[in-house]
Formats: structure tokens, sequence, C-alpha cells
């Protein structure tokens, strides 16, 4: 990834309305080729909405969308062949089979008979449904017509591709496959907005991070940079027997208690660094505590999100 | 279990109330096809909602052709038309929206039944409205009878009057003799003249409704429609390439339901069989706009079915499709010019058995056309309307 390059989409200060319900307040984020961001918030918080509006399948009230750095008016066809949509609902023809549902979106993507003929057969062995083509999409697993739906996505081979939630309802083993199949996608120079309430999922394949919640963009750059907005910092968690000293662990340097419960023996100290590690057992062991085990908790996107908002990224937003 | 059942009824009136158009249809949708059914087929059963006009020429001037005129204008829902030509009750009778049958009394038919001879009244009939036809018939050979019956029992009593029978004649019987309107034309057609093409236009609507209006309430809810625009393919294309799918179906359907039709009930393929796909371009046009219609006003896959199968029926019954179309009361009649049915089922009466040129077929394909393009655009702005 690099920053220099030009974004391949841009939302500039959109805002939306539904009603009464203010769903975007004015929201600007980029993707630029080569990088995958995340589009991370809990349901309802206007994921679907900002990608319906990246898409330009939904008007904003305000705001504008470049693609290629022009308006998508300025040559509708064109531009939006740039852009890929795998929408969260699965958008395809059940009695189809696989290949004549991406056949389908290949050609009305603008492929030619024999490009589409040649991009089917890439895009259904790049998901992995190479040997399934002929069987119709309803007698496929809940994974398989998600691997499906990104294979339509992708078939025309789009600089921009845009996500929403794509792992929804699928198995352990075909989302492993389905995120390292995006993760291939950018690297080869596409970009990629990736929806998801999985913070995991952002944590692992994600190069940017846009955290959005109730509609605005609480804080967007990378991993690093976002987890750090958050200001978390490394944990150690314990479990102990017996009594903790007087003074409990103020003793200890460059170490805050952050939350102890005596009934259950657990106590989470918070530290600078997994540095120092060794020098808090030790500063445990010389006050006497009988640390039975402990486990260490680096900072993520939870911890930054809950720090930001003060709710968790499941919490649907009412 | 019966928490379930309860639970499940409650849930299903709700999402009923929710759908206001599928509870509109299931009430009133019966009233819709009695209300035409009962107008229209009323005459078959002794009472007809609306009279008819009967032409009527007197070449006759004597006492039987005064007692029928006066029997005819007791009629109850009868409007006597007199006339002095017979050419001109022909040309009333061949012209359309005008009457099924018109009589003529011979000259010397009074004298014929008093002279104790079977004279027959000419009747010039319409052969495409064969069931109207035979219905009037029917009253008008009573009425035959009565002055029969009427006259024989004045002679009988003047004969008992006189007690001379032997020297009095008593009457002959008054009967009648069909004439075909047009010179050369059938006085009676095979029905399924009427049923192919009447009931063929029927399920060709009922096939356009569910084949285009669910497929593209699918294609909304499943969001295909959405996601192929995002790469730039304009909706109103990809709608008019579903019409443009269907309405090629639905010749294939016409064209299939005539060649069965020929095969296996003789049916008439007119002067022209290839004049045939005239008005099958015209209604299958129509219909799959039709269905563009129902598809963008429909709220869920139940209002498709409800409301789809309910203009199909009210259209193909109300067009003629089912019987005649003068069997329908005055208002109706109106209504009907203005349904793509009524046009096309015009155009198969006049190939198939009135035997006119395919040119006769023109005017009800434009009117067909213009009834499509009407139900396309408010198809087209209505789905626009919903994408934005």
């Amino acid at each position: 990834m690099s920053p220099a390059k030009a974004p391949l989409l841009e939302a500039i200060e959109i805002s939306k309305s539904y009603g009464a319900r203010l769903a975007l307040d004015n929201v600007s984020l980029a993707v630029r080729p080569g990088e995958i961001a995340a589009l991370l918030g809990p349901n309802g918080a206007g994921k679907t909405t900002t990608l319906s509006i990246l898409a330009t399948i939904l008007k904003p009230d305000s705001g504008q969308v470049l693609i290629n750095g022009k308006p998508r008016k300025s040559d509708p066809t064109g531009l939006g062949r740039m852009l890929g949509l795998v929408p969260q609902s699965l958008a395809l023809y059940p009695t189809l089979s696989a290949a004549q549902n991406v056949w389908h979106f290949a050609r009305m993507q603008g492929l030619s008979h024999n490009d589409a003929i040649e991009h089917c057969k890439r895009a259904l062995d790049e998901v992995g449904l190479g040997d399934r083509a002929s069987d119709p999409m309803h007698a496929f697993s809940g994974g398989m017509k998600r691997l499906l739906n990104l294979a339509c996505g992708i078939v025309h081979r789009p600089p921009v591709l845009l996500l929403d939630e794509p792992t929804v309802g699928v198995d352990f083993q075909s989302r492993e496959q389905l995120l390292a199949r995006i993760r291939r996608y950018a690297d080869a120079g596409a970009g990629v907005i990736y929806s998801t309430h999985y913070m995991e999922e952002a944590e692992r394949i994600c190069d940017r991070v846009l955290l959005i919640d109730r509609g605005r963009l609480i804080a967007e750059g990378d991993l690093e940079k976002v987890i750090s907005l958050g200001g978390s910092r490394p944990r150690i968690e314990l479990t102990y027997r017996g009594q903790l000293p007087d003074g409990r662990f103020g003793s200890l340097a460059g170490v805050r208690e952050i939350g102890t419960t005596v009934s259950e023996g657990k106590a989470i100290l918070e530290m600078n660094s997994f540095a120092q590690v060794a020098e808090v057992l030790h500063g445990l062991r010389t006050l006497d505590v009988n640390v039975v085990d402990f486990n260490l908790h680096s900072p993520n996107l939870s911890d930054a999100f809950i720090a930001l908002t003060g709710h968790t990224l499941r919490d649907q937003v009412l | 279990m019966l928490r379930a059942i309860w639970l499940t009824t409650q849930n299903e009136a709700r999402l009923l109330v929710k759908d206001p158009i599928v509870l509109f249809m299931l009430l009133f949708a019966p009233v819709i096809i009695i209300t035409v059914a009962g107008y229209s087929l009323g005459s078959l059963y002794g009472r007809s909602a609306n009279s008819f006009r009967l032409p009527l020429v007197d070449l006759d001037h004597g006492k039987v052709a005064q007692g029928i005129i006066e029997a005819l204008r007791r009629e109850h829902g009868v409007a006597l038309e007199m006339l002095d030509d017979p050419d001109e009750a022909r040309r009333v009778v061949s012209r359309r929206d005008r009457t099924p049958i018109a009589m003529l009394i011979p000259a010397g038919t009074s004298a014929a039944v008093a002279a104790g001879g079977q004279p027959g009244l000419i009747l010039f009939v319409d052969p495409v409205r064969r069931v109207e036809v035979n219905a009037l018939e029917l009253r008008i050979d009573e009425l035959c009878r009565r002055i029969t019956e009427q006259a024989r029992t004045a002679a009988q009593s003047q004969i008992e009057s006189f007690g001379a029978p032997q020297a009095l004649t008593l009457p002959g019987s008054l009967g009648f003799v069909e004439h075909p309107a047009i010179e050369g034309e059938a006085v009676a057609v095979n029905a399924f003249d009427q049923y192919v093409p009447g009931f063929g236009v029927t399920f060709l609507l009922i096939g356009m409704m569910l084949g285009i209006a669910l497929t593209l309430f699918d294609e909304r809810d499943w969001g295909t429609l959405k996601r192929l625009q995002v790469s730039g393919a304009p909706l109103t294309g990809m709608l008019l390439g579903k019409l443009f799918a269907r309405f090629i179906v639905g010749i294939v359907q016409m064209v299939l339901l005539f060649a069965v039709g020929w095969a296996l009930f003789g049916i008439s393929l007119g002067r022209n069989p290839l004049a045939l796909i005239i008005p099958t371009v015209g209604i299958s046009f129509a219909a799959a706009a039709l269905g563009l219609v129902v598809a963008s006003i429909a709220t869920a896959h139940d209002s498709v079915m409800s409301v789809g199968v309910t203009i199909s029926m009210a259209m193909a019954a109300i067009g003629g499709c089912w019987w005649p179309l003068d069997f329908e009361p005055g208002w109706m009649r109106e209504l009907a010019r203005w349904l793509p049915t009524t046009w096309t089922m015009q155009a198969f009466n006049d190939l198939m058995i009135r035997n006119e040129p395919p040119s006769a077929a023109l005017l009800p394909l434009a009117a067909t056309i213009g009834i499509g393009v009407i139900f396309i655009v408010a198809g087209l702005l209505r789905f626009l309307s919903l994408d934005d």
C-alpha cells in the first residue's frame, strides 16, 4: 500500500437521513490501490448506507462520491464498471448454476463473450468453486453461496471492491478461504472497502480501519493508530490464591490496577509495554502474591471501540 | 400445539393487515368477477341486463307481419328498428357494435299463412355472436308459435261459428330460416374458434403476470437489479430486456395454441393464417407491459399473485375472451374499449370467423400497442421512482 497513490474511491462529506433519523453524518473516506479499508461498526451504525452511497445506488442528501477522481455522472457506465459490489444479501439467481450466475454478471458488466468465458472460469477458480460451476446455486451451502456472491462481484476485475459483511453466516473454513481471497485480490492492486462488525477480521486482513458509530466516522487510520486512539495499553490478567497485601499492587512501578475481583481471585493490571512482564511477575512474588495463572492481553480494536464509543462492537445501535 | 396455531394465526393476520393490496383483492376480487359474469351472462338466464336492437324489414305488410311487429314491440328488452331495405338490415348486422340479428318478413308471408303454407321469416345472423343469435332465436321461435296459434284459434272459431269446416282452410305455421349477414359466410361457427383465442389470451395474461411480475419482484427482493446497476447496467434496459424475453414467449405460446387448435379442434385460421400474428404481437406486448405495472405496485409475492390474477381474469372477461362482448351492459362495453383484450378478440374474430383480410387487424393492433405503451410508461415511472 502506498499512501501517495491517488484514491480509487472517495466519499467527501456525505450525509444521509431516513426520515428524521440521521444515518450518516458528514462522513469522508477514501480507498487507494492495493489497500483494504475496514469499515467497522456495530449493526445499524451506517455501514450499509455508506457502502450503498459509495456504490452509487443510493443518493446522499449532501456530499459527493468520486470514482477515480470523477463523479459517476461524468461517465456512468465506464466509472460504474470500476466498482464491484458484494452485498450482504445474496444477490444471485437461485435456480441458475454457479457458472450461469457469474456469466450473467460478467456480460452485464460489459465483458465480451470471449472475455466472459475466461473471466468466469478464473473467478470461479479463485473462490474455489471451479469444480462446482454447473451446480445450481440453491444446492450450495451457505458458505459456498457467499463465495459465489464474491465471484460475481470480482468477475469483471473491478479496481474497487465493496464488500458488505461478506462472512455473515459463513462457517470457519469458508471464512478463511474468503478472507485469503480478498487479501490476494487487494494484493493484486485493487482497493477494497470491507464492511464488517467482526473486529478480528478487520485486524487480520485490513490495512486501514474506519470506525463508524451512529453514522459518524469516529476514528480512521492504520490498525496501530486506531488502537492507540482508544488509549488502551497491554494488560496482564492474573488469577491468584490467598490474600493480597495491604496496598495491593501500588508498589509495582509502571503498573496500574484496572480491575480486581477479590472473591474470584482475579486482577487486571495495565502496563506500559509487554517488556515489563517479567518485572511485574517478579514484583508480585516479592509482594507474596500467589499467582496460579496469568494471561497477556494486547490492546485491540474492540478495546479502542469501547474506549471511543462507550459500547461494544456487537451492540445494536438503536 | 394450540399455542403455535394461535400465534401463527395472529402473525398471519398481522401480515395480511400489513399488505392492504392482498386484503383488498381477497375481499373484492370475487365481487369484481361476479359482477362481470352476472351482468354478462344475465341474458342466458332469461333476463338480460340490457336490451338489444332488432332491425326489421317488412316486405309483407299483411296481418301476420302486423302481428309480429306488435308482438315484438311488447317484448321485454327488444328495441325494434324498422328498415326499408334488406341490404341495409344485412349491413347493420355485419357491422360491429350493432346487433347480432336482423329480421326480414318476406312479401306474401300473410297470404301464405292464410293459405295453409309454411312460410319462413328470414333472419340475418352474425356467426361470431352465435350464442346471442341462439338466445334471440328462441324468443323469435316462441313468438312465431304464438302467432300461428292465434291464427289457428281465430280460424277454428270462424269454422265453428259458420259450421262449415269444408269451406275454410286452416292457417299454416310460421317459421324462420337463417341467412348469413355477409354473403358467402357460414351462419354457425366452430365453438373452438371462440374458445381457442379467448382462453389463449386469458392464459397468456396470467402467464405474463406470473412470468414477469413475480420474477421482477424476486429480483427486486434479491437485490440483483440493484447490484447490476452498480456496474453501469441501466434499470430501464434491464426491465425492457425482461419484457422482451417474455413477449417472445407469449407469441410462441399463442402460436402453439393455434397450431393445437387447428390440429385437434379444426379451428378456422382465416383467409391468411399468418395474419393471426398481428393480434398475437399486440396482446403479448400489452400483457408484458401490464406485468411490469403489477410488479411495480406489488409489495409482496402474495400481492403479485392476487393483483395479477384478478386483473388478468377481469380483463379477459370484460374484453370478450369468455363470452361475446354484447352480453355485457353498455357501461361495461364502454370500459372494454380501453382494454387490450377487447381489441385483440375483435381482431381474432375478424380474421378467423369473418374471414376479413389482414388489414382488419391493424386498427386493433394500434390500439393494443397504444394501451401497452401506456402500461410500460406507467410501470417504468413507478419502478424508477422506487429506485430513487
